[in-house]
């Protein structure tokens, strides 16, 4: 099976990035209403909107749009600008793999009954 | 089924009692492959008694096991004739059929590169579909067996087993529907959303200078939050690079490895690898899987 140890890394799909058209012009807009607001924000720090009441208002929200603006820039990039690559890894033992049994699929009990739980709950050394 | 002449192996099967451990091996594996030794009485309906009969042990066994909560013990526990009763092997598509449409649902999913690898179908005496790559194979026999190895075989045999059932529809695949050339692969796409961080990234770090200078610089600015933003804009102008070298350093690795993989798939041209075969034309994986 894949278990030989010699598969690990390969690739299995590697599809170029698709850079639509939609997608480009729309993290140019992104990237240009990012730099923008940096600046806009450094301006107004370094001028001081932000020591009165709306001015402070006004600097926290443009700080708002620059993060919001950067995730969704990093999202577009992701999904349109990145290769779509998958590669062969090494399934790691996950804790549904321990201990099956048929009828142990959806787990074994923590404890009998509801009060036992809560005692379970309270002292977790109780009674292995 | 109407291929049954295909195989008269089959109905010798059927009147062979030998041959129940197979049958038996067959029906356990039944959730990977269909069930493909024996065609059961619906062929062949010779007495309204032997029908009778059948019904009657159908119905016993749909009252004995609960099918909606079915499981490896119930499966255990049932002997040959009832598991033969419950399943009719007449509702698995074999033979003939089942290769062509195994064949368009492999070619289909190497077409979207779920799978990786060359389909063929083989008919020299005996027909079968075989599915390559250079980490591995898996043959389909008319009888719905699979054998192979790799990740090829781990990929193929689920495919075996939907194209087996009648309710599956095929998937659709383009004209084009092989794996690419490796002179195709080129690494750069996706280079103008780099250009487009990289304008993030450095919009982000010249801004960040700019307030520490000017904190450190002006004497009006003598508040904290002046080196905070400094610093959060040269971490986030940082962050952006690194992702923009990442990018382009692993694209160019996975390009060249992805390239590597088809060329030695290209190489192994014989129409069905077997393993020396594999390992005299795939030499680098030959080589690291004898130092496993």
């Amino acid at each position: 099976m894949s278990s030989s140890g010699s598969t690990y890394g390969d690739i299995h799909r590697y599809e170029p990035a698709r850079e639509s058209t939609a997608a480009a012009i729309a993290i140019v807009l992104l990237t240009i209403i990012e730099v923008v607001f940096v600046f806009l924000f450094t301006f107004g720090l370094i001028s001081g909107w932000g020591l009165s009441d709306t001015g402070n208002m006004y600097l926290g929200a443009v700080l708002a749009v620059i993060f919001i603006d950067l995730a969704f820039i990093l999202a577009l990039y992701r999904k349109e600008f990145l290769p779509d690559v998958v590669i062969v890894k090494k399934r790691r033992r996950k804790w549904e793999d321990l201990y099956i049994r048929e009828d142990e699929v959806d787990g074994t009990p923590f404890a009998d009954g509801a009060w036992d739980h809560v005692k379970r709950a309270i002292y977790p050394y109780y009674k292995r | 089924m109407t291929e049954s002449s295909e195989e008269p192996n089959a109905v010798d099967r059927r009147a062979d009692p030998a041959d129940t451990d197979d049958a038996a091996d067959a029906a356990e594996s039944a959730s990977d492959t269909p069930p493909s030794a024996s065609r059961t009485a619906t062929d062949a309906p010779d007495s309204e008694s032997e029908s009778d009969d059948l019904e009657a042990l159908r119905r016993e066994v749909e009252e004995t096991y609960d099918f909606d909560d079915f499981g490896p013990a119930d499966m255990a526990e049932m002997s040959l004739e009832e598991w033969e009763a419950a399943f009719d092997p007449g509702t698995w598509i074999v033979g003939e059929e089942l290769l062509d449409r195994v064949e368009h649902e492999l070619t289909a999913r190497v077409a979207i590169r779920e799978i990786f690898a060359v389909v063929e179908r083989v008919s020299d005496g005996q027909d079968y579909v075989v599915a390559y790559s250079d980490e591995g194979y898996a043959v389909v026999y008319a009888d719905g067996s699979v054998e192979g190895e790799g990740t090829v075989l781990r990929d193929v045999k689920p495919t075996v087993a939907l194209c087996s059932m009648e309710s599956y529809d095929l998937m659709e695949f383009p004209a084009d529907a092989s794996l690419p050339e490796p002179e195709d692969i080129v690494e750069g796409s996706g280079e103008f959303g780099n250009l487009m961080l990289q304008v993030v990234a450095g919009a982000q770090i010249v801004v960040g200078l700019g307030l520490l200078i000017a904190w450190i610089a002006l004497p009006s600015l003598s508040t904290v939050v002046a080196p905070i933003a400094a610093l959060g804009f040269l971490v986030i102008g940082f962050f952006l690079f690194l992702v923009v070298a990442n990018a382009r350093l692993s694209d160019r690795f996975r390009t060249e490895e992805f390239r590597n993989r088809l060329r030695a798939l290209d190489a192994v041209d014989a129409p069905r690898p077997d393993v020396s075969d594999r390992e005299s034309t795939a030499g680098g994986t030959a080589d690291e899987e004898a130092d496993t």
